[in-house]
């Protein structure tokens, strides 16, 4: 059985060699050299397979309106934005439409990291005002998944254009910190420091999707290994995390309005792209 | 010390030659892709470059027009041309309206591999693609043809066999019916390696081909032979930086002018084969006089898709036999200076135009306009004929091209009656000149009676001194008014 396995991959060499052997040509009698066979196998609408590791420069944002039948405070100011860095890596296909035109899809292991600080004010026991600084970042992995369209600029630079899904692994971690400045008054007497946490753990989305449009460049570094740098935006067309809020549950009512919470990222990326 | 001397002399030569030698300079065109780009071929007086390339994964022919940004974006010829498998190399007539081109497994089937086809342009479309046929073609590899800038010689590659071995260049005359049985060029040009890629340049003198045979810089390299004498001289290879140890093919030089186009697969453009541009080029071909013009309707001056013949008027012999682009009306043709030429032209429904011209040979390396323009047929309208000598009636050898063409003329319109009008310079008599006009218009009526026209279509008429065509009484006004002309009755 391993002899016939074995024979018909030989067979199905010499008839790949066979079917590479170019036919001749008005310039070439006998057909293209093998040289130029190689070059212009390395040429010809490759597959190609390639990973890739990089960075997201993450913006994160939302919308933050209070009550006005009730006492706002600022605590919450510095969570209207945040920014951050973080890692990503995955791997890819592309498969060739044409010579100007390829379909790729990508995989990777996605972090998106942000956080902010500030000053603000918080109550204590519901009469008193205190300022507090408050500090905080937010990590959140995900596999993500992109479905582009790849085009050729030129036989180096190209562009990329499709949606991006991105599948939340259960990780999400938020560290906050705080300091009122008095030493009588901790962070967690604080009443609305408390929630600094809890409206990103307890609202988050378990899917996002986006688009993503990207440039990049191939420099070979063999006839069938490029060496890719890559820069690309993915705007996220959905809420990173539910819409939510802070309820006065002894009137049900809300105080605090959590909306508009995207995260964008900017993405670079350094890729080998192997020609298969 | 006498060694001494000798290496210092030899030091200071070197560095004199070094000094006072030219750099040339070699850049890649704009146009060029990461596959094979290769084997220019320029019409219409180095505007318009066709040139096969493989970037859409065979090969095909592309056209591309000189802006003054460079060549503008490469368009791939229509599918009657490139409809083989592989499909390009190019010679095509300074017009720019009749090819040569390879095919290997052209849609219109050939005699075995590789052959040339020809195609003709019309109303700016490129089409009624044929084979060459079996003359040229044969059952091997038939590849990379080039016609000389009159169109009546096809210089093309064959390894046919009964060659020097390899590929070897073959050149066909066009016998004005077909192209006549190839010829190889010999054990001058042809070796036991591949020689292949020949140009003639406009000169029709100056044959750039590319070999790999020993003694080069590597792989395939330019080289140069002159045809003089009835033979081609001993090529001499082509200097760096034009070859290198890459390869080397197809080496155009521009007429009248410094530049040079090549092939080459060297590093510094695009990838595979590509097309560079050298300057200045040291193997320049003789000047010539590039002649163009629009031929275009008297009347309502659009442009006429016309028949153009060019004629020495010396040996007879036609120099070119072309027509006009049908958009644009444009003409290009290539004359070698020293000569006195015919030009005529014709379309059906228009009366034919002719020209004598001379290109005196100090006149090399310029271009000279020549617009035509067709008169519709109608009656009254005049057409200069021949001139003579004074006081003479017989007919000067270098008008017979003309009046042939009167003869073609009438035969083509058979219900056409013509008068031949018979004019004299002022000196003489009324009536001497008289009888002498009309002698002349009857010399003329019988030369085209004896070609086989009704003498009753042709009227003679004598006008004598009384309509100079020139007025004074110089050299010059009196030469030109002793004519005849051609004058339509119905």
């Amino acid at each position: 059985m391993n002899n016939k396995i074995i024979l018909f991959f030989i067979i199905l060499l010499i008839i790949t060699n066979t079917n590479l052997k170019a036919d001749e040509d008005v310039l070439r009698p006998r057909g293209k050299s093998d040289a130029e066979l190689a070059y212009y196998k390395g040429s010809s609408l490759p597959l190609i397979f390639g990973f890739e590791a990089g960075v997201n420069f993450n913006i994160f944002s939302q919308t933050i309106s209070w009550n006005p039948n009730y006492r706002s405070f600022t605590i919450f100011d510095c969570l209207n934005s945040g920014t951050g860095f973080s890692p990503h890596f995955g791997f890819l296909f592309d498969i060739p439409i044409s010579k100007k035109l390829s379909f790729q899809a990508r995989i990777s292991y996605d972090r998106k990291s942000f956080g902010n600080s500030g000053l603000g004010t918080d109550t204590v026991l519901s009469y008193s005002i205190v300022n507090i600084g408050v500090g905080w970042d937010l990590t959140n992995d995900y596999v993500a998944t992109a479905f582009l369209l790849r085009y050729n600029i030129d036989n180096n630079w190209f562009a990329t254009f499709g949606p991006t899904i991105h599948f939340m692994t259960s990780n999400l971690k938020v560290n906050k910190s705080g300091n009122t400045g008095f030493g009588g008054i901790s962070p967690d007497d604080c009443y609305y420091y408390q929630f600094v946490d809890s409206v990103f753990l307890m609202t988050k989305s378990p899917t996002m999707f986006g688009l993503e449009l990207g440039f990049g460049y191939k420099f070979p570094i063999t006839q069938d290994i490029f060496l890719v740098p890559q820069a690309r935006f993915q705007l996220s067309l959905s809420q990173m995390f539910e819409e939510a809020g802070i309820n006065d549950i002894f009137r049900n009512v809300s105080v605090i309005e959590f909306t508009k919470r995207y995260s964008h990222s900017l993405q670079l990326a350094i890729a080998l792209w192997f020609n298969i | 010390m006498k060694k001494t001397i000798l290496i210092i002399i030899e030091f200071i030569f070197v560095s004199v030659v070094y000094l006072f030698a030219q750099v040339i300079e070699i850049s890649p065109l704009n146009i060029n892709s990461y596959y094979d780009d290769f084997g220019t071929s320029l019409s219409n007086h180095g505007r318009i470059m066709f040139f096969t390339s493989e970037r859409d994964g065979y090969q095909k022919i592309y056209v591309c027009e000189r802006t003054s940004g460079g060549w503008s974006e490469p368009v791939e010829l229509n599918d009657y041309i490139n409809s083989g498998r592989q499909n390009g190399t190019i010679g095509v007539t300074p017009d720019g309206q009749y090819m040569i081109f390879a095919s290997y497994k052209h849609s219109i089937k050939g005699f075995g591999r590789t052959d040339l086809y020809s195609a003709h342009k019309s109303n700016g479309n490129w089409g009624d693609v044929q084979n060459l046929g079996v003359i040229i073609n044969s059952e091997y590899w038939d590849s990379q043809p080039f016609l000389s800038s009159d169109g009546n010689t096809l210089y093309f590659v064959s390894d046919r066999p009964g060659g020097y071995g390899g590929t070897d260049i073959y050149m066909s005359k066009w016998t004005g019916r077909n192209w006549g049985k190839p010829v190889n060029l010999g054990p001058t040009i042809n070796t036991e390696y591949d020689e292949m890629a020949p140009i003639i340049a406009s000169d029709n003198k100056t044959l750039t081909f590319a070999s790999n045979r020993p003694g080069g810089y590597g792989g395939f390299d330019i080289y140069i032979s002159k045809f003089s004498s009835g033979n081609f001289t001993n090529p001499q290879i082509a200097v760096s930086p034009i070859n290198s140890s890459a390869d080397e093919y197809f080496l155009y030089p521009l007429p009248n002018s410094d530049y040079a186009y090549f092939t080459s697969n060297r590093s510094g453009s695009e990838g595979a084969l590509d097309l560079f541009l050298a300057f200045p080029n040291p193997y320049k071909s003789e000047a010539v006089v590039l002649v163009q013009g629009a031929v275009k309707d008297a009347i309502t001056k659009q442009p006429l898709e016309s028949k153009i013949t060019i004629t020495d008027l010396k040996t007879g012999k036609k120099e070119a036999d072309f027509q006009s682009d049908g958009n644009t009306g444009n003409y290009y043709v290539v004359l070698q200076p020293g000569k006195t030429y015919s030009l005529t032209a014709s379309k059906d429904g228009y009366l034919f135009y002719s020209e004598r011209f001379e290109i005196p040979q100090s006149e090399k390396g310029h271009e000279e306009t020549k617009d035509i323009y067709l008169s519709p047929i109608n009656e009254g309208n005049t057409r200069l004929l021949i001139f003579f000598d004074f006081d003479k009636t017989d007919l000067k050898e270098e008008s017979i091209p003309e009046l042939e063409r009167v003869i073609e003329f009438l035969k083509e319109n058979p219900d056409i009656k013509i008068a031949i009008e018979g004019h004299t310079d002022d000196v003489g008599s009324d009536e001497y000149n008289i009888t002498l006009s009309l002698n002349r218009a009857n010399t003329v009526k019988k030369y085209i009676v004896d070609a086989g026209i009704d003498s009753k279509r042709i009227k003679t008429e004598g006008y004598g001194k009384r309509r100079p065509l020139m007025q004074g009484t110089t050299d010059e006004a009196r030469s030109k008014n002793r004519r005849v002309e051609m004058r339509i009755l119905k």
